[in-house]
């Protein structure tokens, strides 16, 4: 008897001994914002999501006025309202954001610098449009902050948190749930299914599926909806590192009266999210294909090494695309102002109620 | 209330904690003492600071009166009346009629001869409230984190402040003060089924005693705790569940910010599985 209570004392020692030092805790203080008084309140991020938003510093400004780049560089698109200097500088800050490594040969050809030979160039061009378009038509989101290649790029050709579409895997469903498990990840949120994005981000699915009925009156969604509404909002909450609190009144989710103010703002990104998948991000997958591989790190892509994994398809955007897990990517850091060429004045309005000419299903 | 014949010799002199003889007495069949005092005004103060409170608040309808908390902003210091000060007083009035009442009951177990066991069950709900309410929001620097008193505005602060952390049946403490929560109830509930059938045999059968009670459980579970065993298993559990309570509370926010779901990465990060994670 004495043995065994000597034995259950040393479990309980090595069980506390284990919780308190294998799970990273923290510590007090916590800092917090009150979102919406007096019940909810947003725990601050921890800190490594802050390292990962660090901007990066502005390149030296080009000099003011000079010729139109139109009228130094041939075959220029995109960018004919900035000065060739100017023009210049940001091939460098592009270059810099995007491909640091493969440099300027990864989408020139050589130094025929007007060629279009790389579909990279192609790829390039879209994603310009889609900046300026983004600065341009979307400031209801992106205001005042703007955003830049670096926002979603970091340094990698391919943007770290791009969601690609899972390739279906018939038979390796986990525990024979119909919904397509992720088998891999280092955190828990990574083994939900990412299927029902595509609804969201894609297609124009209306999130909504509580009852404003007491009683089941046949106008709520179906059992697998509210599992995909929850898997994106879930996407959400992690990518831009907020709680339900920061957006909803727990008491009533749908609730427009009881919401906090943020909860326009993730309006407003998931129309504009729509409109970057179809009207940028598919067309770009007719381009350039892309894949990620599973080996070792399953959220890397990798360039030029395509068609690796048996996961392919085109990167979309979700909101940790941009995020990268704060409330503000970048954490708020302004870098547009150092690059007027990524915005354009004439800005025709889009109707984000309107459903575009583009609604392709997700790619598989 | 006339005092029952065989009353007369609990009420003995003596055994207060503090105040001496002054307040040993009875007031009709209740024992005052000076915590009797403490608590009657503490919680008559509180309870009028309430009413004031729903005065001047946006309505009389039960359910929406709530006596809120100050800002964060306000930190760890005094608020206003109007915005918070009212939380903070009514605080202050329901930890002394609290602990008044706990320490009311420590005379009368020392006038009786008795164990603390009483006091100390109290004490755990106390310690569970005074977490709530006090610990927390200084581990996190403002009053503002203690929670709304009204009806529906509690309920609203439990569900928000569940959903700061996305999923709060994942925390582990959680877990275990739900668990002894539970248990507790189930077992009383088992025990009160048993004393109940003891006390009413079916007909022509004598009333029996504890022997035949361990002799019901043995046949059933092989096993019976024993009568007094019972009531210590229900009181370690019961204990367990407000002590439980206040460690699930206190760990959300001052040393786990995130969501809970996420705590349970560790099964992901402990280094047996492969090198993308579990397998």
């Amino acid at each position: 008897m004495r043995s065994l209570t000597a034995i259950a004392g040393a479990g309980l020692l090595a069980a506390a001994a284990f919780v308190l030092f294998v799970p990273v805790w923290n510590t007090p203080p916590v800092t917090s914002e009150e979102v919406a008084f007096p019940v909810n309140t947003q725990f601050v991020p921890v800190a490594t999501r802050y390292a990962l938003n660090k901007p990066p510093p502005p390149l030296p400004a080009a000099a003011q006025g000079g010729p139109a780049a139109t009228a130094v560089y041939k075959n220029v698109r995109v960018l004919t309202d900035v000065s060739a200097a100017e023009f210049m500088r940001l091939q460098y800050a592009i270059t810099a954001w995007v491909s640091p490594k493969q440099g300027c040969a990864f989408c020139h050809e050589g130094t025929n610098w007007a060629s279009d030979a790389k579909p990279q160039k192609a790829v390039t061009r879209i994603m310009l449009q889609m900046t300026r378009h983004l600065n341009a038509d979307w400031s209801n989101h992106v205001a005042p902050a703007g955003m830049t290649c670096y926002t979603c790029h970091r340094g990698q050709p391919v943007p770290g948190q791009s969601w690609f579409p899972d390739a279906p895997e018939p038979g390796h469903m986990m525990a024979g749930d119909e919904d397509n498990w992720q088998e891999s990840g280092d955190t828990v949120r990574k083994f939900f299914p990412d299927d029902g994005f595509a609804e969201y981000f894609l297609d124009d699915q209306p999130i909504a599926v509580i009852s404003t009925a007491s009683i089941h009156n046949g106008t709520i969604g179906s059992w697998p909806e509210a599992n995909r509404i929850y898997e994106m909002m879930m996407q959400m909450s992690d990518g831009i590192g907020v709680n339900c609190g920061y957006c909803h009144q727990s008491r009533a989710f749908q609730d427009w009266n009881q919401s906090s103010p943020y909860r326009w703002n993730s309006w407003w990104a998931i129309r504009m999210t729509r409109d970057l998948n179809r009207h940028f991000l598919l067309p770009i997958a007719d381009i350039l294909p892309q894949s990620r591989t599973l080996e070792h790190e399953n959220r890397i892509p990798v360039i030029p090494a395509r068609m690796s994994g048996p996961q392919t398809g085109e990167g979309l955007v979700v909101c940790a695309t941009c995020h990268f897990g704060l409330p503000q990517p970048l954490n708020g850091a302004n870098m547009l102002k150092d690059y007027p060429g990524l915005s354009r004045a004439d800005a025709p309005q889009i109707d984000p109620n309107g459903h575009p000419d583009v609604a392709a299903p997700p790619p598989r | 209330m006339s005092m029952m014949s065989f009353e007369q010799k609990y009420r003995v002199r003596g055994g207060t904690l503090a105040g001496g003889d002054t307040f040993d007495f009875w007031l009709g069949p209740f024992y005052v003492g000076l915590f009797g005092v403490t608590g009657a005004i503490s919680s008559l103060l509180g309870t009028l600071l309430i009413i004031y409170g729903a005065s001047i608040g946006p309505s009389w309808a039960l359910f929406k009166i709530s006596i809120n908390p100050p800002p964060i902003s306000y930190g760890l210091g005094f608020a206003p009346m109007r915005e918070g000060g009212l939380w903070q007083w009514i605080t202050l009035c329901a930890l002394v009629a609290f602990v008044s009442w706990a320490l009311r009951e420590v005379e009368i177990c020392r006038k009786l001869g008795m164990d603390l066991h009483i006091p100390l069950g109290f004490g755990a709900a106390i310690i569970a409230y005074f977490t709530l309410v006090v610990v927390r929001p200084v581990l996190l620097g403002a009053w503002g984190y203690g929670f709304p008193y009204g009806i529906m505005s509690h309920l609203d602060w439990v569900s928000n402040t569940g959903y700061q952390y996305l999923h709060f049946h994942y925390n582990p403490a959680h877990m275990i003060a739900v668990t002894c929560f539970f248990t507790t109830t189930f077992l009383l509930a088992m025990h009160a089924g048993e004393v109940l059938s003891i006390a009413h045999p079916q007909k022509g059968q004598p009333v029996r005693y504890e022997e035949q009670e361990s002799i019901y459980f043995r046949e059933t579970i092989v096993y019976s705790i024993g009568s007094l065993g019972i009531h210590r298993l229900g009181y370690f559990l019961a204990l367990n569940a407000g002590i439980w309570s206040a460690i699930c509370i206190v760990i959300s926010g001052p040393f786990w910010s995130r969501g809970w779901p996420y705590w349970f990465d560790w099964f992901l990060n402990i280094p047996i599985w492969g090198p993308s994670g579990f397998h």
